[in-house]
């Protein structure tokens, strides 16, 4: 199924967002499958063990994702099952039973905008596992590029650090692991993979 | 730039080229669609995904602009990361806008309470944040711009204050950097009064003195003459050894500068008890000084090369000002016909005269001023001189003095009335008034004695037979003895 025909969501609204770039945000669509597939349940659990704060936490994220991504449905349901949730805090029965059934409707509309996604062809966003397994380097290379990749994380550069991720071998171990890092901005595992490259690992 | 162009993608200046901006949110989705949307547009983007690496970011690499997330957790919100960048004097230039999906009024109004600039909701529209982005961006811009003008005038403050706030009173400084015309400085026609003082025979006796015992009877001298013309807000443009030339009415325009300059004058003459007080408390010699005040226009202004530019006044007023005081003996104040003219209060002059001062074409009155009425109402003690006639009269030659050169021509009179501080002498030659002269006594034997006087004509009541006044303006020690032996022989006898 191409992007155009996908079900729950502001295809138009969302490609402005993002400026027309359709590899973006059919991956975006497929890390909001991946990420927050399982975001309903979550919210279930924390709401019975009464942890109301993270359940809160969790649909709040999932409200600004699903807007960013125009998934309208999903959205709102998101947003309503945020004040549902503050209105728990200091209510009765009645606004728990009011949360229940928001989550419900969440729950059915994210099953949707997950079912719809899993429709969709992977296209140019989905990375292919890496061939060549780690590929060993020169030290210098090594240590230059884990000064680099370090320098680039401190400032939150992630073009810097896409620099020298792409140094890397193409189809590398290294260079597949570091760009699903730099893809989540999870600059704590880039400086992680770093350390291990620096010491040859 | 307009926000139309923003939104079309292409960075359109220069200016923007160099602009940070830190994207901080805790889901990573969220931080690609801004990416996306803020990407190509001549920002540098950095990313963040929770308030603590936000922080770090900033304080290393201080962006203009942090597009903030509210809810990061489990470190701290987007409240108290703001609440950190706004305390830190390193990161609180950079401008915070709030991009969160909180939609209540109440978390608007804690985020712009908190120091941040502006509040998107989530989902955001691109042109919004493009426009937005690109507004915060300009006030950033501008702000320091305006920061930068405000070191770069605090500097030129601090140059004026330092250039002028030897010379000038901490009120007229404070006036010259609170009024932007004040701050002109350029060069400009102005009608103001013109003070110079001088010491009498100061040079003869620094010869007399160790170097830091001129130093020292200079510093105390000045010291006082400083705070007497500052208090009466006359700027100094020079000090040259043990002279002063002031102005007053420049930079600042003083409606009473000449009545201001001859009050201080007055004031001068006033305080020179006192410094003579320290001198001889410190076992240094008593000072004289004599001032001349003229008024007229001149031009004032910064005069120099980039390296050293001084404020000062030219024109030919100026010398009339200086041949003036060189007219005046010691205690004397003397003041130009154009200055009693721009002064309103009364004067009270001892005697006026007429001087042909080289370089003029007319001759100038000058006014021997020993009192000005109200509001300063200050007045000269009048210093009474006790003449003896001299039994026997003494032998005296003398020469006059033309500019600082002894004349050639050397006459002969008689010491025949003498004071402490003045003499009248008797002889064939007529002097001009205020003449300077250099004397000697010469023996019984006709001999000339060892030591020189140095004085001026002060009187000339008898030019057809050539008898006049002098009073000593300077007298070597042997000499001085020898008067004050003279004087005490007559005073006994």
């Amino acid at each position: 199924m191409d992007l155009e025909s996908l079900e729950g969501f502001d295809v138009d609204d969302a490609l402005h967002r993002l400026r027309g770039n359709r590899g973006l945000y059919t991956k975006l669509l497929h890390d909001l499958a991946a990420r927050h597939g399982g975001d309903a349940e979550r919210i279930r659990e924390a709401t019975l063990a009464e942890n109301l704060e993270v359940a809160r936490q969790v649909a709040h994220q999932l409200k600004g994702v699903a807007g960013n991504l125009s998934a309208s449905g999903l959205h709102a349901a998101a947003a309503e099952l945020v004040l549902a949730l503050d209105a728990c805090g200091a209510g009765g029965a009645g606004e728990r039973a009011r949360a229940a059934e928001l989550l419900a409707r969440l729950e059915e509309r994210l099953a949707r905008a997950v079912r719809a996604i899993g429709s969709l062809s992977q296209g140019a966003a989905t990375r292919t596992a890496p061939a060549g397994g780690a590929v060993p380097l020169d030290a210098p290379l090594r240590v230059e590029l884990a000064g680099a990749l370090r320098q680039a994380v401190e400032l939150g550069d992630v073009e810097a650090v896409e620099s020298a991720v792409a140094r890397l071998p193409e189809g590398s171990q290294q260079r597949s692991e570091l760009q699903e890092l730099v893809d989540v901005f999870d600059f704590a595992g880039v400086e992680r993979l770093a350390a291990e490259l620096e010491r040859g690992a | 730039m307009s926000n139309a162009n923003r939104s079309h993608g292409a960075p359109s200046d220069a200016a923007t080229q160099s602009e940070t901006i830190l994207l901080v949110d805790d889901d990573p989705t969220n931080l690609q669609v801004l990416r996306a949307a803020l990407d190509g547009r001549g920002f540098k983007l950095l990313m963040a995904r929770s308030g603590e690496a936000a922080l770090k970011v900033a304080r290393k690499a201080h962006p203009e602009l942090i597009l903030l997330d509210i809810m990061m957790p489990p470190g701290i919100d987007g409240y108290e990361t703001c609440r950190r960048l706004k305390e830190d004097p390193e990161m609180r230039d950079s401008a915070v806008v709030f991009l969160s999906s909180l939609e209540e009024t109440e978390s608007k109004v804690k985020g712009l309470g908190l120091g941040a600039v502006d509040y998107i909701t989530k989902p955001f529209q691109i042109e919004e944040v493009a426009a937005r982005v690109d507004t915060h961006l300009t006030i950033h811009r501008l702000k320091e711009s305006l920061a930068r003008k405000n070191r770069e005038l605090e500097k030129a403050n601090q140059f004026i204050r330092q250039a002028f706030g030897r010379f000038l009173s901490d009120d007229v400084v404070e006036q010259l950097l609170d009024s932007p015309e004040g701050l002109d400085l350029g060069g400009e026609e102005r009608e103001v009064t013109i003070l110079m003082s001088d010491l009498r025979a100061f040079t003869p006796l620094a010869a007399r003195l160790e170097p830091k015992q001129v130093i020292s009877v200079l510093n105390a001298y000045l010291e006082k003459m400083v705070e007497v013309i500052t208090g009466y807000q006359g700027t100094i443009l020079e000090i040259m050894g043990d002279a002063i030339v002031v102005v007053f009415g420049a930079p600042l325009h003083f409606e009473d500068h000449a009545e201001r300059g001859v009050a201080c004058a007055l004031a001068m003459q006033l305080t020179m008890p006192e410094v003579n007080a320290q001198l001889e408390a410190e076992g240094l010699p008593s000072l004289e000084m004599g001032i001349g005040v003229h008024s007229g226009k001149v031009v004032v202004g910064n005069i120099g090369s980039q390296q050293r530019t001084k404020y000062d006044a030219i024109g030919h007023h100026v010398n009339i000002a200086g041949r003036i005081e060189s007219h005046t003996t010691g205690g004397q104040v003397m003041i130009s016909e154009d200055t009693r003219r721009a002064v309103p209060s009364p004067l009270e002059i001892r005697r006026e005269l007429q001087i042909e001062p080289k370089g003029l074409s007319k001759s100038l009155t000058l006014l021997d001023v020993v009192g000005v009425g109200a509001p300063y109402n200050f007045r000269l003690p009048q210093e009474a001189q006790d003449f003896a006639a001299l039994a026997q009269p003494a032998r005296v030659g003398f020469s006059v003095l033309e500019e600082k050169t002894v004349g050639r021509s050397e006459f002969e009179g008689r010491l025949t009335r003498l004071a402490e501080r003045e003499a009248e002498i008797e002889g064939e030659s007529a002097v001009a008034p205020l003449a300077n002269l250099k004397l000697w006594l010469v023996d019984a034997e006709g001999r000339r004695l060892d030591g020189d006087l140095y004085a001026k004509v002060v009187e000339t009541p008898d030019a057809v037979y050539g008898g006049f006044r002098i009073r000593f303006t300077s007298v070597d020690p042997p000499l001085a003895e020898r008067l004050a032996g003279l004087l005490a022989g007559q005073a006994a006898s």
